[in-house]
């Protein structure tokens, strides 16, 4: 989670325009998308390049066939208090869209990265991890917040790239007084 | 009052508040052997298809095996970290539908992401080797060396790949164990609802059904 409401976001080697190797096209396109998500609650959310400490790093790389579209860390060497805990304060989180399964999708009707839809669902799904919610995991919210627990669900036309009422909720009760 | 609801929100965020336990996650015996190769929370893992025929076209072969050893694997560096994986060596019991890669001479291995570095891999490893499956599962596996559903432009060879290595075709139906007597998903994430394949598979309730399931695709 935030040790407070605003919320720097540091993108590290991301196109705009993407469409490069070994990465996702409009991957910053769909950060921009997330970050406006999270600003849309009591969170100040913003793009920072210049934050020495930002609160979240934001990228692409191909980390191979393990399994996930996306992955949400806090590393060791983060400048928080929380290390990996949950429940505590991780400045300097690691949010990584696996280019992987953008190039070599083999999962039925998509892998989560392969249309801007997609791709928004996932950044606004990792940076909610980084605000500390978690999955979504009740069989009626699954095409209605983007806290679902898969990146592939349903077609890329169904809505889904927010956190629900019910989500927003809970983060600006969190975030108000921070 | 309103300082106290500010305090059970706060606690409901952190600790996900409507989730369903679908999963039994109560772990014994050598079903902990699983535990590490299941997606942890803050990744996001994909949904399995709607049936298992669907799951078996993933594939490059479904196999009934069991578990030789584990060993430490390699690691993928990377600017937001070291991705380190371990290596599960199976003893193919019998290959159900699909064909073991050729060019691997029979040798399967199964790769997993464990975790970033530099937290050691070590214990990992050394916790599966105490808790090696004594029943043979089945396992839904894809060679890392067959790509299909490219992207155009995709650069084949610059794939983070091991071709000597077979991962999970879908963590959601990866491997089917009987835990207490139940068939489940062994490498599904926890609290996540059973549905499609994996509904389909758990409903066969043991390893026999399911590899008399799968033996029927070809």
């Amino acid at each position: 989670v935030a040790n407070n409401k605003y919320y720097a976001f540091h993108y590290v080697n991301l196109s705009d325009s993407g469409d490069y190797w070994n990465g996702v096209p409009n991957a910053a396109a769909a950060g921009n998308w997330g970050i406006a998500r999270l600003d849309a609650t009591a969170l100040v959310a913003y793009r920072d390049e210049s934050d020495p400490l930002p609160d979240v790093n934001f990228t692409v790389y191909d980390y191979g066939a393990n399994g996930a579209a996306g992955f949400t860390t806090c590393p060791t060497n983060n400048t928080g208090t929380g290390n990996a805990h949950p429940n505590r304060w991780c400045r300097g989180q690691n949010v990584i869209f696996i280019s992987y399964y953008y190039w070599n999708c083999n999962i039925f009707g998509g892998c989560g990265l392969q249309d801007d839809w997609w791709r928004r669902k996932l950044a606004c799904h990792e940076f909610g991890h980084t605000v500390g919610l978690r999955h979504t995991n009740v069989e009626q919210w699954r095409n209605t917040s983007c806290m679902w627990w898969a990146a592939n669900t349903g077609g890329s036309s169904i809505y889904r790239g927010a956190p629900d009422d019910h989500e927003v909720t809970h983060l600006n009760l969190y975030y108000q007084n921070r | 009052m309103r300082k106290r609801m500010v305090v059970l929100a706060a606690l409901a965020v952190l600790t996900g508040c409507g989730s369903e336990t679908v999963t039994d996650t109560k772990q014994s015996g050598d079903f902990q052997f699983f535990e590490p190769m299941r997606l942890p929370e803050g990744a996001t893992g994909f949904e399995a298809p709607d049936t298992l025929n669907g799951a078996y076209e993933l594939t490059t072969t479904t196999v009934l095996a069991k578990v030789a050893n584990v060993r430490p694997g390699r690691t993928i560096k990377g600017e937001a970290g070291d991705l380190q994986w371990v290596v599960v060596e199976l003893d193919v019991v019998e290959v159900l539908n699909g064909e073991l890669e050729p060019t691997l001479n029979g040798k399967t291995e199964v790769e997993f992401a464990a975790n970033w570095a530099p937290t050691p891999v070590d214990p990992i490893v050394q916790k599966m080797r105490a808790s090696l499956p004594s029943e043979p599962s089945v396992w839904l596996l894809r060679w890392e060396g067959r790509p299909f559903g490219l992207m155009p432009g995709a650069k084949v060879d610059d794939f983070n790949v091991d071709e000597t290595k077979y991962v999970l075709a879908n963590h959601d139906v990866g491997v089917f164990a009987e835990q207490n007597g139940v068939l489940v998903s062994a490498t599904a994430s926890k609290d996540v609802p059973s549905r499609g394949a994996r509904k389909q598979a758990e409903d066969l309730k043991t390893v026999k059904a399911l590899a008399d399931h799968a033996r029927k695709f070809r």
